[in-house]
């Protein structure tokens, strides 16, 4: 059986995070480097490793991702990066974005109860969502018709940097940012929250 | 600022512009001005076609509905309570609204993949390689997995930008001088020692020359007799303006510079 320095370790950690285009979960860096590691021994190496790309004259970050790890580019450095890229950016529409965000917050969910929220039809939209991959069926509703719903996919937690769902801003949060501070409802959830507090 | 219907995206989404222009409480909105304000757009578009407007046109029934209960006195309002859309109903649907869009911009501000961060591997493409299986359920896990199989496949569309036949006619028009008759092979062969820096194939600028022949054959410039395996073109009088002004009718030109406009072909 191989014997492995910590150097080793980080190495091959490395190299397989480098070589994969997409997030690679605990269990790809066990399947790849044997069974001999526990899954939360190869967690503490990543983020060992992690911390050392976070050193300022580092280029690149460990960032955890859709349920796995992944290389990236510091977004510090995008103007830099851009320059070479020959493909456009990673860009959606107004629309879109307000289409992906509703499926993000509502999945699953069916196409009318998208076009209710906007209404208007959403469904060339959620086809242009399917082709990025961003947006995928799941399953049929119990509703009449059995109308297909929708859900986003871990690409799209890829694109925008989540680990899980959870790591959207709550729907709630962005509610209360456009009421007045003093509102009558912000008033009473701060003092159920400090209620709270003082319970625990 | 002018308004129009075509650039936004359904009803909701101009009331909110109409709502933030005006500087309302979206909580709050006065129905009487928004109502009136929204009319006086809709009012504006001409020829509102129903398929693509029929959203606007039922929201303007809507907030006329609004309107005109409003105007009821307190008693008849509580009768209608239970039918019809209100403005609570309105102020809800306009919340909801501005808060997915709020939701967007956040989503829009993360640092994103292949805008702002990149993966060693970003010239891939965005199509996942994740096998999965055809479920049970029938038609739309087939429309899913056709959908990921052609992503997988490799399909190639080339779009060549070709010159219409109307700028075609200009480009050629040496070639035919009154009183002269030319073969078409020869109209072909001053193609390929002067064309040879464009790109698009020899049998685009064949069949671009051919169509052009047919058309100054219908307008009477020239006459074409097949020979063999050749077609003679007689020049009958050269091509000037008035040619080219009855050439744009003919090819549905309203106007010269509309006329330079490149047609496209799909490879």
């Amino acid at each position: 059986m191989k014997k492995w320095s910590k150097d080793d370790i980080f190495s091959v950690l490395e190299s397989l995070l480098f070589s994969s285009d997409k997030p690679l979960k605990i269990s790809d860096f066990l399947s790849s480097m044997g069974e001999n590691f526990k899954g939360a021994e190869i967690r503490d190496y990543l983020d060992q490793l992690s911390k050392t790309y976070q050193k300022k004259n580092r280029g690149i970050e460990l960032r955890e991702v859709a349920g796995g790890y992944q290389l990236v580019t510091k977004n510090e450095n995008k103007v830099f990066v851009q320059c070479l890229k020959k493909r456009r950016p990673f860009q959606l529409s107004k629309p879109s974005l307000e289409v992906l965000s509703i499926i993000a917050y509502q999945q699953p969910c069916t196409r009318a109860e998208i076009s209710q929220i906007r209404r208007t039809d959403s469904g060339h939209i959620l086809r242009r969502l399917m082709d990025r991959n961003l947006v995928s069926f799941a399953g049929q509703s119990e509703q009449p018709g059995k109308p297909m719903m929708y859900k986003t996919t871990q690409k799209f937690l890829e694109v925008y940097g989540l680990k899980n769902l959870k790591g959207l801003p709550s729907l709630d949060d962005i509610k209360n940012e456009f009421l007045p501070e003093d509102s009558e409802e912000n008033r009473v959830q701060f003092n159920l929250e400090a209620l709270s507090e003082n319970v625990d | 600022m002018e308004f129009a219907i075509g650039t936004f995206e359904g009803p909701l989404d101009l009331l909110l512009a109409l709502v933030r222009k005006e500087e309302m409480d979206i909580m709050e909105i006065d129905i009487h001005r928004i109502t009136q304000k929204y009319l006086a757009i809709i009012q504006k578009t001409p020829q509102l076609n129903l398929n693509e407007g029929g959203e606007f046109i039922q929201m303007a029934s809507t907030l006329i509905y609004i309107k005109s209960r409003s105007l009821l006195p307190q008693e008849a309002e509580e009768i209608l309570e239970e039918e019809g859309p209100s403005k609570e109903d309105l102020i809800q649907a306009l919340a909801q609204h501005n808060y997915y869009l709020k939701a967007a911009e956040k989503l829009n501000e993360r640092p994103s993949l292949n805008r702002d961060i990149w993966t060693c591997c970003s010239s891939m493409d965005f199509v996942s390689v994740e096998s999965e299986e055809i479920q049970a359920d029938g038609l739309f896990s087939l429309i899913g997995a056709f959908r990921k199989a052609l992503k997988r496949a490799y399909t190639f569309k080339i779009k060549i930008s070709l010159p219409s036949v109307f700028e075609w006619i200009h480009k050629i028009q040496s070639f035919f001088i009154k009183g002269k008759t030319r073969s078409f092979q020869q109209l072909i062969r001053q193609q390929k020692s002067t064309q040879k820096e464009e790109h698009w194939s020899s049998v685009h600028q064949i069949l671009l020359s051919f169509l052009s022949i047919l058309e100054l054959g219908k307008l009477g410039v020239v006459t074409m007799v097949q020979k063999d395996k050749d077609i003679q073109i007689q020049t009958h009088r050269e091509i000037d303006e008035k040619i080219f002004y009855m050439l744009g009718k003919d090819l549905s030109f309203d106007k010269p510079s509309k006329a330079m406009r490149k047609g496209s072909v799909v490879q």
